[in-house]
This record gives structure tokens, sequence and C-alpha cells, in this order.
């Protein structure tokens, strides 16, 4: 159990590590685009309705694919006055059923995320009356959250280990960017 | 329906993420309420996010934490110091206007309090200032970046109403600088009331050498709203501006942007970013089930029953955003309430953009309020002070924050003016 458990939270931790560049990749795409928009517009007096949509679809993607991670590294805006104080044995426990409900959550969210993007495929859906097909940027949505079930069973599993043993996970990689 | 409240409220107060209170609340209620296709949640997900405006909120954020990293900060205090330094309470005066300036860059409150609070506190205290009411100073003054354009907030206010960003943030400025000039006038006060030492003024070639090199950080704020205000770029592309001017800065003229603070700054802001807009998502599907379930309404029969004047019901407003306050950050406080009163508000004809203000200010006070007050949380660890010290020196600054607030509340124009004469012209 104890191996299975490092082994999937190192898994994890890796797994963040990749989404974070891939974040940091998409921000600074997005950020270009709008700026480039500016420069084209006034500097060659072009204005394309797609470069904005760009802007906003790679914010998309790397919001969404970063809401696993933000669980993993526990940086999601909970208030956490009351089970903070909880006794160190109830709280282990009630970490777990925190995790169990994010994964529930997730899942439908997932599920949701699939019907809705399928729905836009098979009826030939297209953004701004141009011929890009809608479901492109909405497969954001399932993507991100499919993986935030994969974080979600991993932060499952390492919550059990962590409650029945009292024992902590300690294989949480370094600060990915830090050069330190 | 009262399954579906009862457990976001259960799931919100057991510390479950705020988004999946949300979630799980929304996704009973259309599920098992009132029948919607499951492929409504994702969808409710994705267009909530998927608005061009918003991506000002990972711009400004990233743009913040370039001027974080690279630390003008430093130099916009050494000027401003050097300006007012040697007025009695000159020093507690600079660190405000730096709190405004610097706070408006970065639009967090939290990095405000931790980029000027490392530079000025030391400062004060070598003059003889009191270290609790040095850094409630900085608490309170770390929370003005929220009301001063470009403010975050406004861009979250304003998308959540599906106002003009632009029209928004104006009416922040007269609030903004009144709230620093009133907490300039309590620290200049309480200076003199402890008998502060005074420094010897600078020297006038002291005073254009620290200028020189706070030049560039003074001029980003006219550049951006300039641009915006100019008719230039939009609010988004302004956001974007300010990223690039960021980095010019901080590479050429202050010449401390490495590729570690580049990318920490661009980490750290799509991560804010995703956790702010998941929470956007799912207080989108909860406000539209609550929304179908026609909640807003009764709300709004409850009211008309109570007789409550549109005043009496800003003012019960502002007192449920100060409890919110205490427990819960302000961007979900923004999120769950501001969809479900907007049609109180709408209906009570209260304006939209004073109600901006108005939230904005409530939310600036919450941010310093105890027990849980974010930015004392920042002092605390910044200092390595109790919390409690880092309270009682807040108090009597959070009193002028509140004070602040229902002069806010009691006098209209002072949100109105700018865009009345925005919209005249």
């Amino acid at each position: 159990m104890k191996s299975l458990a490092i082994k999937i939270d190192r898994i994890a931790g890796r797994l963040t590590v990749i989404i974070d560049w891939v974040g940091i990749a998409l921000l600074i795409v997005s950020a270009i685009v709008a700026f480039a928009s500016v420069i084209f517009r006034y500097g060659f007096g072009e204005s394309d309705q797609m470069i904005e949509a760009i802007s906003r679809y790679t914010v998309l993607y790397a919001c969404f694919l970063l809401v696993g991670p933000a669980l993993f590294r526990k940086q999601h805006i909970a208030v956490d006055v009351l089970s903070n104080a909880l006794p160190e044995k109830t709280h282990r426990y009630w970490e777990l059923l925190q995790r169990v409900v994010f994964l529930v959550v997730v899942c439908v969210l997932f599920w949701s995320g699939i019907v809705w993007v399928s729905d836009q495929y098979r009826f030939g859906l297209t953004i701004f009356g141009s011929s890009t097909p809608a479901w492109i940027p909405a497969t954001s949505v399932p993507l991100g959250m499919g993986v935030a079930v994969l974080f979600g069973i991993s932060e499952v599993i390492t919550s059990l280990y962590v409650a029945v043993t009292g024992n902590s996970v300690n294989e949480r990689p370094n600060d990915p960017v830090s050069t330190n | 329906m009262v399954i579906g409240l009862s457990l976001f409220a259960l799931f919100l107060v057991l510390g479950m993420p705020v988004f999946v209170a949300l979630t799980a609340s929304g996704a009973y209620m259309g599920l098992f309420v009132l029948g919607l296709p499951v492929s409504t949640f994702a969808q409710q997900f994705y267009v909530s996010m998927d608005v061009f405006v918003l991506m000002a909120v990972p711009y400004f954020i990233f743009s913040g934490n370039i001027m974080l990293h690279c630390g003008p900060s430093a130099y916009l205090f050494r000027f401003l110091d050097a300006m007012v330094g040697h007025l009695p309470g000159g020093i507690a005066a600079a660190a405000v206007m730096a709190c405004m300036i610097f706070g408006a860059l970065s639009g967090s409150g939290i990095a405000t309090v931790a980029a000027v609070g490392a530079i000025a506190i030391p400062e004060m205290l070598r003059q003889g200032y009191d270290k609790k009411g040095s850094m409630g100073l900085i608490v309170c003054s770390g929370t003005l970046g929220q009301m001063i354009p470009p403010s975050i907030y406004m861009v979250l206010f304003a998308t959540l109403v599906q106002g003009d960003v632009s029209t928004y943030f104006v009416a922040g400025v007269i609030p903004g600088i009144l709230v620093g000039v009133f907490l300039i006038v309590v620290a200049v006060v309480r200076a003199r009331r402890l008998g502060m030492q005074v420094k010897p003024a600078a020297s006038w070639a002291e005073r254009f050498t620290t200028f020189k090199k706070a030049f560039p950080v003074l001029l980003m704020p006219p550049v951006v709203l300039g641009g915006i205000y100019g008719g230039i770029f939009t609010p988004t592309e302004a956001a974007a501006v300010s990223i690039v001017y960021s980095l010019l800065v901080s590479k050429f003229l202050f010449r401390t942007l490495t590729m570690e603070n580049f990318l920490l700054s661009a980490r750290d802001a799509i991560i804010s970013t995703a956790v702010i807009f998941i929470i956007l998502g799912g207080a989108t599907m909860m406000a539209v089930m609550v929304t179908y379930l026609k909640v807003p309404q009764a709300l709004m029969a409850g009211i008309t029953e109570l007789g409550l004047s549109p005043l009496m019901l800003l003012l019960a407003i502002i007192a449920l955003f100060f409890v919110l306050g205490m427990v819960m950050d302000p961007v979900p406080i923004m999120y769950i309430t501001i969809p479900i009163l907007l049609p109180v508000l709408i209906e009570a004809q209260i304006n939209l953009l004073h109600f901006s203000v108005i939230t904005v200010a409530a939310m600036m006070v919450a941010q310093a309020t105890p027990p849980f007050g974010m930015a004392l949380f920042a002092m605390s660890g910044m200092f390595r002070e109790p919390i409690s010290a880092v309270v009682r020196g807040t108090l009597p600054f959070l009193v002028v924050l509140m004070i602040c607030t229902l002069i806010i509340v009691f006098i209209p124009e002072l949100s109105l003016f700018l865009p009345d004469l925005m919209n005249a012209r």
C-alpha cells in the first residue's frame, strides 16, 4: 500500500510539472497573440476575430487542465476554518471524504463535457461563422476534467493511505520552474 | 431545491473547495430538481469563461507578478520617501502612496503587502514607528489596488453584470484616492501623536535620481489607462501591453528580469487564473439553476415585503459582505452573490456602477478583517509576527476602511462623477 501510494503520488507530481509547463506555454502564447492583435491593427490595418479567439481558447485550455494539479497542490480556494480545527485523525478522514467528493464532481463534469462535445461534433457546429468546428475549443472541458479525474483518483488513493496509516506521502516534487 | 442549497452550505462550511461546493449543488439541482440534460453543466462552465474581456485577468496578474518578482516597488518607495519622507508622518504617507500605485499595477492585495511591506516597514521601524501599527497600515493600504484601476475585481464585476470594463475602472478612481487620503491622514495623525522623529529632507539631486529610477513604474498606469480611454486598445489588449511593458522595463531598465522570474510569474498567473475561473464556472452553473428555480424573484418578493428602501438594501448587502468576508475569499463572494443579487439590484433601481465600487470597498475591508483576512496572514507570515499582533495594528486603519465604505455608500457621486463625465464627452 505504501509503495503504491508513493508511486502514484510521484506520478501525479510529474504530471503536475508537465501541466505547469503546458499552462505557462499557453498563457505566453495567449498574451503574445493578444499583443500581436494590437500590432496588426495599427501596423498593418488588419483585425482578425480568429486572433482574439485563439487568445481566449489557449487560456481556457490552460485553466481546465490546471484544475487537477491545483487539487494536488491544495491551491483551490476553500473555507477551511472548521476543517482545520478538527482533531488530526478526523481531519485525515475528512480530507479523504473531500477528495472523494472532488472526484465525483469532476467525473460528472467529465461526463457532461463528453456528451456536450460529442453533440457538437455530431451536429457539425462551427464557431464565429467560420468553418472552424465548435468542438475544438469545447474539448478543453472534457480534456481538463479527464485530467482532473486522474488527479482525483490519485488523491483518493494517497488520502486513503494517509488516513489509514497516519503517515504522510513526502514525495511531492520541487518547484518546477525554480532553478535553485 | 432546499437540499441543493443545504448541500452547498454544508460543503462550504466543511472546507470543500468552493468550486466543488458550487458544482455539486448546481449539478444536484440541475439533475434531480430541474431534470436538465447533463451537457448543460459543461456548457455553463465553458460559456462563463469564454469571454474576451476576462482574459485581462491573467494578463494583469502576469504583469503584476513580473513587477513583483523584478523589484521595482523599491524604486517607487524610495522616490516617494525622498519627496515626502521629511514631513511628519511622511514615511507612512509614502508607504500608502506606494501601495496605491503598486497595488494598481499588481492588482493583488497580497502581492502589494509583500512588495511594499518588505521595503517600507523596516524603514518605518528605523524611524521609530511601532511594528504593529506599521504592519496594520500596510495591510489596509495594500488592499487599495483593488479599487484603483486597472483593478482585477472590477474586471470580474463588469463581466458578471455584462458592463463596460473601462467605465467600471474609472468609477473606482475617486473612491480609491479618497480611501488613500483617509489612510494617510490617520497615519500622519498617529505619527504625530506618537512623536515620531523626522528625518532631514532629501536633496533635489537625490529626488531627481530616485525619480529617474521610479519613472518607468509611474508611467505604467498612464500607458495602460491612457490606451484604454484613448480608444487605442481594449482592456484585455491593454493588459497584454502591460505584460510587454513590464518585461521591457524589467529587462532593459532595472536589469532584474531572469528566465526564472519570468517563468515563475507566468506559472503563478495561470494557476491563480485557473483557480478563479473554475469558481466562476461553478458559480455560473449554480446561478443558472437558482434562476430557473426563481430564487431571485422570491428574494425580491421577500425584500418588498420587508419594505426595505434602496439604501437599507445596500446597507444590508454590505453587512452580508462583511460577514462573508470574514470567512471567505472575495472572489467567490462576488461570484456567489452577484448573480443572485443582480435582479434584485436592478428591480430596486440601484446603480450598478455605484454598487460595484461599494462591493470592492467591502472586499477591501474583508481582506483586512480578522480572523481570516488574507492580507493579515500574508503580513503575519512575512514578518513572523503572531496574527493577533497584526490584527491589533490593523484595527485603527480597518475602521478607516469601514468609514470610507459608508461614505462611498452615502455619496454615490464619488463613484459616478467620472463615469458620468466620461459618458458626457
